[in-house]
C-alpha cells in the first residue's frame, strides 16, 4: 500500500515590531523579506482588540515556527503621556518563555536592533544573544533576514526582496484606498501586504 | 546561527488561506501585483518622430495614442 508523503507545512514568522508612522519603511520591508523566504508573516495586528487579548497573542506567538522581535524603538513617545513602548520587549520575553518550555527547540526567536550594543543596556538579561542591527534601514533588516534564514533551492538575494518591497510600496496608496485606511497597521491592510509580498516572492524568488 | 528552512515556499493562496483573505480580495491583489507589467507595455515616448515628421499625440479623449502629422 502507497504511503502518503507527510506535507511540509508553511513556516509562519511571528512579527514583533512597533506600530507608527515613522516605522512604516520597515514594516513594509519586514513583510517584503520574510515572504521572500517562503514564509508568513504574523502580526498582533490580526487579533480585535478584545479582553482577552494577552491570551490571543500567546496562542498566536505559539502557532509560529519562528518569532522576529524588533527592539529599536526604545524611545519616549512624542505624544503625552511620554513614555516608552513596552509591548515589544514584553512580547519577546513571551517567545523565549515558551521557547525554553519546549525541550529540545532550537532557537527560534531572532532580535533585530537598529544601533549597536544598545541592547546591552536597554536590555541586558539578553547579553550573549546577538541582535541583528539594520540600522534603521529597508537593506539591514532585509540582510538581516537574509542572514538568519536559508532555504537551500530558492534562497533569495537582497536585490530581489528589494525588487518586492519596492512593488508593495508602489501599490501600497492602492491598497490603503481599497482598504479605506490612511495607516498601514490594520489587520486587513498587513493581511493584503502580506498577500501581495507573497504572490510577487512566488515570481520573483524562483529555484 | 542561521536556520535552514525545510518548509514549502508559500504561495499567495497560502498566505491568504492562513490570513483569513477571501479569495476574491486575493485574486485582486496577484491582479494588483501583475499589472506593473502592463504599465510598461504602455509606456514609451508617444511624441517621437516618425519618417522625419513631428508628430503630436491628440489630446482628445478617445485618441488612445493616435497621432497626427503637423506641418513643420
Amino acid at each position: 500500500m502507497p504511503v502518503a508523503k507527510p506535507r511540509k507545512s508553511r513556516a509562519e514568522v511571528f512579527l514583533n515590531i512597533p506600530y507608527d508612522k515613522t516605522f512604516d519603511r520597515l514594516f513594509v520591508a519586514y513583510i517584503a523579506g520574510i515572504s521572500a523566504l517562503g514564509m508568513v508573516p504574523r502580526a498582533t495586528l490580526e487579533i480585535p482588540d478584545s479582553s482577552r487579548r494577552l491570551e490571543k497573542i500567546l496562542r498566536l506567538a505559539r502557532s509560529c515556527k519562528y518569532s522576529v522581535h524588533d527592539l529599536s524603538r526604545v524611545q519616549l513617545d512624542r505624544a503625552k503621556p511620554r513614555v516608552p513602548r513596552f509591548n515589544m520587549p514584553f512580547e519577546l520575553g513571551l517567545c523565549v518563555a515558551d521557547a525554553n518550555r519546549r525541550e529540545g527547540q532550537k532557537q527560534n526567536w531572532f532580535v533585530f536592533e537598529a544601533v549597536a550594543n544598545r541592547l546591552d543596556k536597554s536590555l541586558s538579561d539578553l547579553k550573549g544573544t546577538d541582535p541583528r542591527i539594520h540600522g534603521v534601514t529597508v537593506r539591514g533588516v532585509l540582510s538581516g533576514l537574509c542572514n538568519i534564514f536559508r532555504r537551500p533551492g530558492r534562497q533569495p538575494t537582497v536585490p530581489q526582496m528589494m525588487q518586492i518591497y519596492k512593488d508593495l510600496r508602489k501599490k501600497q496608496a492602492v491598497i490603503l484606498k481599497k482598504a479605506g485606511s490612511n495607516t498601514l497597521y490594520t489587520g486587513r491592510v498587513f493581511a493584503d501586504f502580506c498577500v501581495a509580498a507573497s504572490s510577487e516572492a512566488e515570481r520573483t524568488v524562483v529555484d | 546561527m542561521a536556520v535552514k528552512l525545510t518548509s514549502k515556499f508559500a504561495t499567495a493562496e497560502d498566505t491568504a488561506k492562513a490570513l483569513g483573505v477571501p479569495k476574491s480580495r486575493l485574486k485582486w491583489l496577484v491582479r494588483l501585483m501583475h499589472s506593473q507589467t502592463a504599465f510598461k507595455r504602455s509606456g514609451g515616448n508617444k511624441n517621437g518622430r516618425k519618417n522625419h515628421t513631428k508628430m503630436v499625440t491628440s489630446i482628445s479623449k478617445n485618441a488612445r495614442g493616435k497621432t497626427k502629422k503637423v506641418a513643420r
